[in-house]
């Protein structure tokens, strides 16, 4: 899972405990706040979501939000304090197509890594991960490739749905995997 | 969480399909297609307040009538905005934007175009592309291309500029290409104002004209455009004097057949002689070259619109009047 962070906080203390915990749970995290960072050929619509820290929206959040919303991706604003006067923060949250994706919450120094968890595990849930959008290459041998075109024939299924079957049911047996997964969002 | 929002005046010409959640295809053709086509890309509010006027809707062509008619109404709002965002269609964003480079010369507010993937009146007949589109880029490029131009637009730039997907090019320096269906706009020279990845980059050395703004309302003339093919013959009427103010002739090498070079002369009108590298000296026509060929089409219609004196349309031509010669 790939998180963009973005913070504009004065005191980047709590921003460096946020990349520490989200890296810790198994994310990738490409930040400002990371002088040097290789991102490769990783662009923002390969971004699953975006996490903001700071009391004030600047130019460059903004542009953020209205970026991660047009791509229909979950968003979490972290605020250290408790209201909020944000004309664009109150827009987000009454408006109807945008509710469901925008998740405001105000943290304290000892609630922030179950904040960040809770959204990971959030977001591991959403529907738009059992999409099917990632292109995998596979090298086969003959005899498999004969074995995979003569099951597609005989079952009367695709080759790729036939195998994503078989991934699935496999994965859904997999006790440790399973076991994996209960663990993988709980603080340690 | 506060902040001053920028105001943007969106000026549309076209180039406006969008698509909703439901995959349905919204674009303005007429005043009352603006607020719902401005609702479904409602995260635009956050970056700016927008103001949205058509300038002219996808039935219809984009031309000079819609160049002039823009270029007015920037002269009559730039004190108000802090900047300007013109959407027209793929296929005529260059020839947009290097107009109004022309018609409002050294204009210290920023405009930029943009456009969606797609344009046009009949949403139906091209339903099959735009799925396609929809699978293949998860949508048809507008919204993000908007909200990348509404990032830029407050920010001083050199003249009219093009944002589209990930880079913000020069009106002058643009180059229009397909790949993969898919439009791509990039720079002749390889040089970019910005370009964008985890945010919007601009370039560090940034260079803006110190020369006094020129407004220009006209652009609007006949121009005959000829491609030269070497061994080909010219044959064209006697009205030409009469019916075109200039003749362009887009060159496909660097000297012209003495046979052409006497129809020529017998001509009333100006004669451009077009490469993008380099000419051989021909005194019966005027040299234009280290510049794209939209820049010499624009830059004649401009040139023969406001300036019927010989003498000052071969000036205007040869000079680097908005910086668009290139160092090729």
């Amino acid at each position: 899972m790939t998180i963009y962070f973005y913070s504009n906080e004065k005191n980047q203390t709590i921003g460096k405990e946020v990349i520490q915990y989200l890296k810790r749970s198994g994310a990738m995290v490409i930040s400002n706040l990371l002088t040097s960072q290789s991102t490769g050929d990783l662009s923002l619509e390969e971004v699953d979501a975006l996490i903001i820290l700071g009391d004030e929206l600047d130019a460059n959040g903004s542009y953020f939000v209205a970026w991660a919303l047009s791509q229909n991706k979950h968003i979490l604003f972290l605020l250290s304090k408790q209201t909020s006067t944000s004309q664009t923060l109150q827009t987000l949250q009454q408006n109807k197509n945008f509710n469901d994706k925008v998740n405001i919450i105000t943290y304290h120094p000892d609630n922030l890594q179950q904040i960040l968890l809770d959204f990971l595990q959030k977001l591991d849930q959403d529907s738009g991960r059992d999409a099917v959008n990632i292109k995998y290459t596979l090298r086969l041998s003959p005899k498999i490739s004969d074995f995979l075109a003569w099951k597609a024939k005989h079952d009367n299924v695709r080759k790729a749905d036939w195998l994503r079957k078989l991934i699935t049911e496999t994965m859904q047996n997999d006790q440790a995997y399973q076991q994996f997964l209960n663990k993988k969002y709980k603080a340690q | 969480m506060t902040k001053q929002k920028k105001k943007i005046c969106l000026l549309l010409a076209g180039g406006t399909w969008t698509t909703t959640k439901n995959k349905e295809v919204l674009s303005v053709s007429k005043p009352a297609d603006i607020e719902p086509w401005l609702s479904s890309m409602s995260e635009l509010s956050i970056l700016a307040d927008t103001e949205v006027n058509l300038i002219a809707g996808e039935d219809q062509e984009i031309g000079p009538v819609v160049w002039e008619k823009l270029a007015k109404f920037i002269v009559s709002k730039h004190k108000n905005c802090d900047g300007f965002i013109i959407v027209t269609k793929p296929d005529r964003l260059v020839a947009t934007t290097v107009a109004l480079n022309f018609l409002l010369q050294n204009l210290s507010t920023t405009i930029i175009a943009t456009a969606s993937q797609m344009s046009g009146a009949y949403v139906q007949e091209k339903k099959e592309l735009v799925n396609q589109l929809l699978t293949s880029q998860s949508g048809l490029g507008l919204r993000a291309n908007l909200i990348n131009a509404i990032q830029v637009a407050p920010e001083p730039m050199p003249a009219p500029a093009i944002m589209f997907g990930s880079r913000l090019v020069l009106g002058t320096k643009a180059k229009q290409e397909r790949q993969k269906g898919l439009h791509l706009f990039t720079s002749v020279d390889g040089d970019y104002l910005a370009k964008v990845d985890f945010g919007i980059t601009l370039k560090n050395d940034l260079r803006y004209s110190s020369k006094a703004p020129e407004i220009f309302s006209k652009i609007n003339s006949n121009i005959l455009v000829i491609e030269d093919i070497p061994n080909l013959d010219w044959s064209w009427s006697d009205k030409i004097n009469k019916d075109y103010q200039a003749v362009l002739i887009k060159m496909s090498s660097d000297e012209l057949e003495s046979a052409k070079r006497e129809q020529i002369k017998k001509l009333d009108v100006p004669v451009i002689l077009y490469h993008p590298y380099y000419l051989n000296h021909h005194q019966e026509a005027i040299a234009l070259t280290s510049c794209t060929w939209e820049v010499a089409m624009i830059k004649t219609m401009w040139a023969a619109a406001n300036f019927t004196n010989k003498k000052d349309f071969t000036n205007k031509i040869k000079s680097n009047i908005t910086g668009e010669f290139l160092n090729v």
